[in-house]
């Protein structure tokens, strides 16, 4: 079954994800489990309450959702406690968001974030794409300064960071490539470039389109054994532990 | 029949023009696709020093499909009168009615008099200006969007509305400008949604960005536009229609 590391759910200011409209989706693709995280203003602000929500789900649905809860570096401490409250609920990992959450990932309020991250064994999911805040060498610096922690390349710096994806991966072999947003060849570019047993599968519905997602994989990933590792293996190394640790 | 309004070719010794032209005509059919509106690429690149050769390149590329293949052409506005000698000459020799720019490869900014002067003699001579869109500091949507409220008869195609980092900007010039066109290139598909709802449909038009044969990319970008729902006569419109307007074949 395909695992699908990234999706939003729940009701937004711009964009709205019910579970069982995951649930159907996730149905009619083949998707047997997915990593579920907040939507935006729960990104940004209000992350206890977004938080709360897909824990809630995931506990309802537990062989089929898993929680990554966020919290924006900015409140300090209190982002500390609620990330962590998170993982002691189940939550699988913490997905942060420089665009939405203000600030860059190379920015020293993040550190607290990551150490308990690392210390809980639960990995960090950044956008990544967005000039200024999220670029592909600063979760670099970031996985250099934190060799423990396994970071997550969400979208691969799309679309225009495309050039830096290779090289910031190859120097720092904690990253993780997720797949979402991005053109097929640059799927196959990758596996050539890290190994497809650091790239894994992500949707990010709603914003992608579930079915072509999966399919720009399936047409374009030509060895089974990548295939495997990119639309379950590697997510499930990476989640699963914790996934079973709550 | 759906007109792709964003591909690039550029010049290879291997294989030959015409067999890849004919190749792209053969990817097109396989796609539903009629016609491509076809872009230079080595020409946008800041190294660039002789545009003439590569905008003849691209025309004698297109020649072998007439219909089929549509040029543009490009220039770096730095070189000035340069520049704007070619613009003619691709105009009244060539006839044709696409510029192509791409503000962050050519390394000039949308705001500079040499901009002002391209843009000045592109209203003057009814041909539309498409640009690279989405990347900051010299490719913002409303950078471009300024063009249009400026020269208000010139026509501006947003090469990636603002790609999934800046579509809001892309769709609020739209809003805005008649005479601003999106180009769905490169964006997710809730931007994509949001802009068909939101912006008329004779100012929306599709394209992949396919570069020297990088068929995945059109597979995946067209797959993309055709599984969002989108009413008939509005796909039709995006897809049949607005490519003509925005090219000056129709009013």
């Amino acid at each position: 079954m395909i695992f699908d590391a990234h999706c939003h759910l729940g009701q937004g200011c711009r964009y709205q994800v019910s579970t069982q409209t995951l649930l159907d989706l996730m149905d009619a693709n083949g998707v047997g489990q997915a990593v579920v995280v907040p939507v935006d203003q729960y990104i940004a602000v209000y992350n206890r309450e977004g938080n709360d929500f897909i824990l809630g789900e995931a506990r309802k649905h537990p062989a089929r959702l898993l929680p990554m809860v966020t919290a924006n570096p900015w409140f300090g401490e209190q982002a500390v406690a609620e990330a962590r409250r998170g993982f002691e609920a189940g939550a699988v990992g913490l997905k942060l968001h420089p665009g939405l959450q203000g600030f860059k990932i190379t920015d020293e309020i993040v550190f607290p974030l990551v150490e308990l991250a690392q210390a809980h064994n639960r990995p960090v999911y950044f956008h990544t794409g967005t000039p200024v805040t999220s670029m592909p060498f600063q979760l670099t610096e970031l996985a250099q300064r934190f060799p423990e922690a396994k970071l997550i390349m969400g979208h691969m710096g799309f679309s225009d960071f495309w050039n830096d994806v290779a090289d910031a991966a190859q120097a720092a072999s904690n990253i993780y490539l997720e797949t979402s947003g991005h053109w097929p060849s640059f799927v196959t570019d990758m596996v050539r470039a890290v190994g497809s047993q650091r790239i894994l599968f992500g949707s990010d519905v709603p914003m992608n389109l579930m079915d072509l997602e999966i399919e720009k994989i399936t047409r374009h990933v030509l060895d089974a054994n990548d295939r495997e590792n990119i639309l379950h293996r590697t997510a499930e190394a990476l989640f699963g532990k914790a996934a079973h640790a709550g | 029949m759906p007109v792709d309004c964003h591909i690039h070719i550029s010049p290879k010794p291997h294989p030959s023009a015409e067999m890849r032209a004919d190749a792209l005509v053969e990817t097109l059919r396989a796609y539903q696709l009629d016609a491509a509106v076809v872009l230079p690429l080595d020409g946008l690149f800041s190294n660039c020093t002789d545009h003439r050769a590569d905008n003849d390149f691209v025309y004698r590329f297109c020649q072998r499909h007439p219909g089929k293949l549509v040029p543009a052409f490009t220039v770096n506005p730095w070189f000035g009168p340069k520049a704007l000698d070619e613009i003619k000459r691709c105009r009244t020799e060539r006839g044709l009615t696409l510029l192509k720019l791409h503000p962050w490869l050519q390394g000039f900014s949308i705001a500079s008099p040499q901009m002002n002067a391209v843009a000045a003699l592109c209203q003057e001579l009814g041909v539309a200006i498409l640009l690279h869109d989405g990347t900051p500091p010299y490719s913002a949507p409303l950078q471009l969007a300024r063009l249009c409220r400026d020269f208000p008869a010139l026509r501006v195609v947003s090469g990636h509305s603002g790609l999934n980092d800046l579509w809001q900007d892309a769709l609020a010039a739209a809003r805005r400008h008649r005479n601003f066109f999106l180009c769905l290139c490169g964006l997710a598909a809730y931007p994509i949604q949001r802009i068909v709802a939101e912006v008329p449909p004779d100012q929306i038009c599709v394209g992949s960005d396919w570069i020297n044969g990088t068929e995945d990319v059109l597979w995946y970008r067209w797959n993309l536009w055709r599984r969002i729902p989108v009413p008939l006569e509005k796909r039709a419109i995006i897809e049949n229609q607005t490519p003509g307007r925005l090219l000056g074949q129709r009013s």
